[in-house]
């Protein structure tokens, strides 16, 4: 038995499906087949706004994402890195990305072992020219690795992205709202990863659907990850 | 008697047509000597600043030499615009409507008017471009977006004056630096036009004065006097002051006796909120079914303009309204006037008294009823103020930037601009006349394309540089521009579609409602809205759906605004009241029981020292320090101790102001302050800790709306879920570090330190209280510090607590059900 540690940067806990860290900085870990994962990077969504909004927005967003993927891979040097889907704002986003930025991609992809793209609704293609494998899905052990929420095997726990969620958190003296990992015993939802993403609360019924029984949610702070049932 | 002074020169009288005066005979009245001058002015083609009391006949004077001269003028063939009227209200433009047609259709005037708002009909706009009246009366914005047509200098070309009236009301603020720059870019389209501005008393002419006549000349003056003082008092409620807050429900009997005794009533809150709550407590113990109103901003059109027509007609006793109806207007029948709240400055009381009472030599009588005691002291210092004839006196600033960026792209949509020309024009609006060429580069490679240190892709464009000066880019770049003129951001907000019943299919718009608002609302919640009670049904088609719910007690619309500050002016006055209770003579008997109950069981603060408390309230440690400075120092000290609290690990959680108090609140107790309340404090670095504030990414959020970079309302786009909640946080977070120096961010720099702290105040004021801090521990608050607990508006401070309050969340999660659960969840795996 596990007991979650609070107030740390990281959460390390058992599921059904089996160990998991959870980190404060959007991403959770898999140590079984050292494979760490993040969700909805959302690369270009700066430049997408822009050309769709009209508005002189400034562009860093992807080369932030970028720098905070990098930091990870750093801490935790995994073998295997999955992006759990909607990587790319839009299908054109391959376009727009700054020849610096797409090679910058591919040197992360390169400096690990395996980097998958899973696929999602924005990104249904990867840029063509960039590097990893493309995956619909994929399975380490009993966990189910997705964009969309999908079940998994008896026993098993999906892992997901594409819901965005936040989490409000009222105490008497100020509200918070934070980015949160959402999850009941046989899923886990991702925080979303890019740096112009905003969330879904988790009381709305797009993610509350998705969760059975029992929930738990894993608030994201400026300095660390912090438990809360549902 | 009336009495005109010149502050430059001999002004003569004009020549007025025997046609006018006999007009003005027939009224009974008769031409005065401050309308003739105008008529002179006119001729000479002086810039000239009017200000008179409210019922002067000030606005007429404005018009005068308009009306005389198209009549005299040659036979207008082809119709051109001849006088263009710029108003800070809507509202105010019927009103002027109504009122000139009577004399233009008396003297068989040739002339045409037309109204521009935001309220005008497409069709008639459309009719407006084509053939313009002689007179248009319009809005800043209004004449901004009329400006953006490529038509422009052709339609204003033969403009041969502009009355700006109201010009104490936003002349010294964002929107008085946009409408400075669309009167600079109207003298390049028709350098001939004369500029009259009207303005009520204020403490300083000649400032009023060089804003109007822009850099090149300021503008001459005629000031006319003679006042007849207000009847003011302050009402003696039958039930207490509550402590705080600022609810008028312990006097809605009171203020109902009031409204009994009046023809037409005019009661006037602070905040729409306010508004929409006091009606509702008002036609609760209606007995007498008067009929009672209720004003502001949010309501439509339609609704506003009915509410306009009964009180004009005088069907209406009593109208409930927020500042939306205090200017210009009109009332002949309104006898009085309530203030709810706090007058917060003494222009600002005097322009709502103003509407009461039109006429110039009888006295306007107003009842003001302040909602708690310390705004009762508020209220007797601005009723001295009002005696002894001290007008606040308004800061006239630099010219904020982001309009800048505005105004070049409105430049840019009309047609091509040169970027020496364009320079040239800006800085001759006053508020601009020291902008900087670098800073200007800078403005106008945001407008082109973001100016951005990175540009990693380079299609985007707002403006395009051709050989012969910028344009806009395209006509999706023009039409979005325009879509978003103004510099009033206000919060998104949703269109109120009131339905008969749950099952109606159809209903029709009475107003809007933010957003922020709604999003809390769930089906059934019912909530004040239009003076009835509405419960929420949905949203469809971009709309609130909502039907009469049963008279219940209604979650009132929490709308942002009105959180006016108090003139320093008052400020001392309360601070040299509440020391001495030699001045408490004046002040109702509750309120001088109030300051004794302070007196007894802490201190009276010091005139020439600082009085701080300290108590354990609920769960939290509070520190008050009454500063009675204003606002912008006590943000500022704000900034500062806490930053020096974090550091000493009192975990501070968040702080509010008022204009008389700091008040922080820690997890960890403050037992001394004089390592808190010391001059070296300024010696923090405050820029790391400002920058990250939420209060320099609200004012980003502004910035970023007027210079383009986000938006109100997104044309044609329904905005998803997602999109509303991808905020400008995220923008300025990732601007602050790839490209700290960006214009935007210097922008929001510079206006927090200019405009909501004053550290150069702070210092000189931590220097003359060192030594004399009154430092008090005490059981709980005192009767002085209840009212600064109640102030709404929070700064949260991002440091400790905000880790410790995560960590108190999850770890008893209401009553440590919470860590179990979490245990549960674990365990359940582990099984």
């Amino acid at each position: 038995m596990s007991i979650p540690e609070l107030n740390k940067t990281r959460l390390e806990f058992l599921t059904q499906a089996g160990q998991i860290v959870l980190d404060y900085r959007k991403a959770a870990f898999l140590p079984q087949c050292e494979t760490l994962l993040v969700a909805d990077l959302h690369f270009e969504k700066g430049s997408y706004l822009q050309a769709n909004g009209l508005a002189p927005l400034p562009t860093y967003d992807t080369a932030d994402t970028i720098e905070r993927l990098t930091d990870l891979i750093a801490i935790y040097r995994p073998k295997r890195v999955a992006a759990l889907g909607d990587s790319f704002h839009d299908t054109a986003a391959g376009d727009r990305l700054s020849k610096t930025d797409f090679n910058t991609i591919n040197r992360i992809v390169e400096s690990v072992s395996d980097f998958v793209w899973i696929l999602g609704n924005h990104d249904p293609d990867i840029p063509i020219g960039l590097a990893g494998m493309q995956e619909d899905h994929m399975e380490c052990g009993k966990f189910l690795l997705t964009h969309l929420p999908t079940n998994p095997i008896k026993g098993g726990v999906n892992i997901c992205g594409h819901l965005h969620p936040k989490i409000r958190i009222t105490t008497r003296r100020r509200t918070q709202i934070r980015p949160c990992f959402a999850s009941s015993s046989a899923r886990i939802i991702l925080p979303s990863f890019g740096a112009y993403t905003g969330g879904l609360n988790i009381d709305h019924s797009a993610i509350s659907k998705e969760l059975i029984g029992e929930r738990c949610y894993f608030a994201v702070g400026r300095d660390g990850i912090y438990a809360l049932s549902g | 008697m009336l009495d005109t002074s010149q502050t430059d020169k001999r002004l003569r009288e004009g020549v007025v047509p025997q046609l006018f005066d006999n007009w003005f005979e027939k009224q009974g009245w008769s031409i005065r000597g401050y309308q003739r001058e105008m008529v002179s002015a006119f001729e000479r083609g002086d810039d000239t600043l009017l200000i008179a009391p409210t019922g002067g006949g000030k606005t007429l004077a404005g018009f005068l030499p308009s009306l005389i001269d198209i009549h005299s003028g040659p036979k207008n063939t082809n119709s051109a615009l001849h006088t263009l009227y710029i108003s800070p209200l809507r509202a105010l433009t019927n009103d002027i409507e109504r009122n000139l047609a009577r004399p233009v259709r008396d003297l068989g005037l040739p002339i045409t008017m037309g109204i521009r708002t935001g309220d005008t009909k497409p069709y008639h706009r459309k009719k407006q471009q084509t053939v313009p009246p002689d007179i248009l009366l319009t809005t800043p914005e209004s004449l901004m977006l009329l400006l953006s047509y490529e038509n422009a200098p052709a339609y204003f070309a033969s403009l041969k004056c502009v009355v700006i009236d109201e010009l104490h009301s936003f002349a010294t603020n964002k929107r008085g630096d946009f409408t400075s720059l669309a009167l600079a870019r109207l003298k390049t389209l028709a350098p001939d036009h004369i500029r009259f501005g009207l303005s009520a008393t204020i403490a300083e002419p000649k400032k009023a004065a060089d804003w109007l006549g822009g850099t090149a000349r300021a503008a001459e003056i005629i000031e006319v006097k003679g006042d007849t003082p207000p009847h003011l008092e302050i009402i003696e409620p039958e039930s207490q002051f509550p402590l705080g807050g600022h609810s008028a429900r312990f006097a809605v009997k009171d203020i109902y006796r009031k409204i009994l005794t009046a023809k037409t009533a005019i009661v006037f809150v602070n905040t729409r909120a306010q508004a929409e709550l006091l009606f509702q407590q008002l036609w609760k113990i209606n007995e007498s079914n008067l009929s009672i109103g209720v004003y502001h901003g949010s309501l439509s059109r339609e609704r506003r303009q009915k509410t306009e027509n009964l009180i004009a007609s005088g069907q209406m006793r009593a109208v409930v309204s927020t500042s939306a109806l205090e200017m210009g207007i009109d009332w002949g029948d309104v006898d009085l006037i309530l203030q709810i709240g706090a007058p917060k400055g003494v222009s600002r009381l005097l322009q709502r008294i103003g509407r009461s009472n039109h006429r110039m030599d009888e006295p306007s009588k107003a009842i003001l009823v302040p909602t708690n005691p310390l705004e009762a002291v508020e209220c007797a210092v601005a009723i001295e103020a009002i005696r002894t004839g001290h007008r606040d006196g308004d800061v006239y600033r630099r010219g904020s930037m982001d309009v800048v960026i505005q105004y070049l792209v409105n430049r840019a949509c009309s047609g091509k601009i040169k970027k020496r020309e364009a320079l040239k024009e800006i800085r001759s609006a006053s508020p601009y006349r020291h902008l900087g060429k670098a800073d200007f580069d800078e403005l106008l490679a945001f407008a082109e394309d973001g100016g951005y240190a990175l540009k990693n892709y380079s299609r985007f464009q707002r403006l395009k540089p051709t050989s012969k000066g910028y344009t806009i880019a395209s006509n999706q770049q023009a039409r979005r521009h325009r879509m978003n003129i103004g510099t009033i951001v206000e919060f998104a907000k949703l269109k109120v579609r009131r339905m008969a019943s749950p099952k109606s299919k159809r209903g029709r718009i009475i107003g809007e409602i933010e957003e922020k608002f709604v999003i809390n609302l769930r089906p059934g919640d019912t909530f004040a809205f239009g003076g009835e009670v509405l419960a929420y049904q949905g949203i469809r088609e971009m709309a609130v759906e909502a039907y009469p719910a049963p008279r219940s007690r209604p979650r009132i619309p929490a709308y942002a605004g009105g959180m006016m500050p108090l003139s320093s002016y008052l400020a001392e006055g309360v601070k040299e009241v509440l020391s001495d209770p030699q001045n408490w003579q004046g002040l109702p008997q509750q309120v001088q029981n109030w300051l004794r109950l302070q007196k007894d069981f802490s201190e009276l603060p010091d005139h020439h020292g600082v009085l701080a408390e300290a108590f354990f309230d609920r769960q939290d440690h509070v520190l008050v320090v009454h500063t009675f400075e204003g606002r912008k120092v006590n943000n500022a000290l704000g900034f500062l101790i806490t930053k020096r609290m974090e550091k000493k690990g009192l975990k501070p959680v968040n702080f509010t102001i008022t204009d008389y108090a700091l008040t922080i609140t820690t997890l960890n107790p403050v037992n001394n302050i004089s390592d808190l309340l010391t001059p070296n404090i300024l010696d923090e670095d405050l820029e790391n800790w400002i920058v990250n504030s939420p209060m320099v990414k609200r004012s980003f959020r502004k910035i970023a709306t007027i210079a383009g970079l986000t938006e109100q309302r997104l044309p044609g786009q329904q905005r998803t879920m997602k999109q509303v909640t991808f905020s400008t946080d995220l923008i300025y977070d990732v601007l602050i570090k790839y490209d700290p120096d960006h214009i935007l961010l210097r922008i929001a720099r510079e206006e927090a330190e200019n405009d909501l702290l004053d550290i150069g105040r702070l210092r000189h004021w931590l220097k003359e209280v060192r030594n004399q801090t009154v430092f008090r521990t005490l059981p709980h608050a005192s009767p002085l510090s209840i009212p600064a607990m109640m102030q709404i508006g929070r700064e949260p401070i991002r440091g400790e607590a905000e880790a410790q309050m995560l960590m108190e969340a999850s770890r008893d999660n209401r009553g440590n059900a919470m860590l179990e659960k979490v245990q549960d969840f674990v365990d359940s795996r582990v099984k």
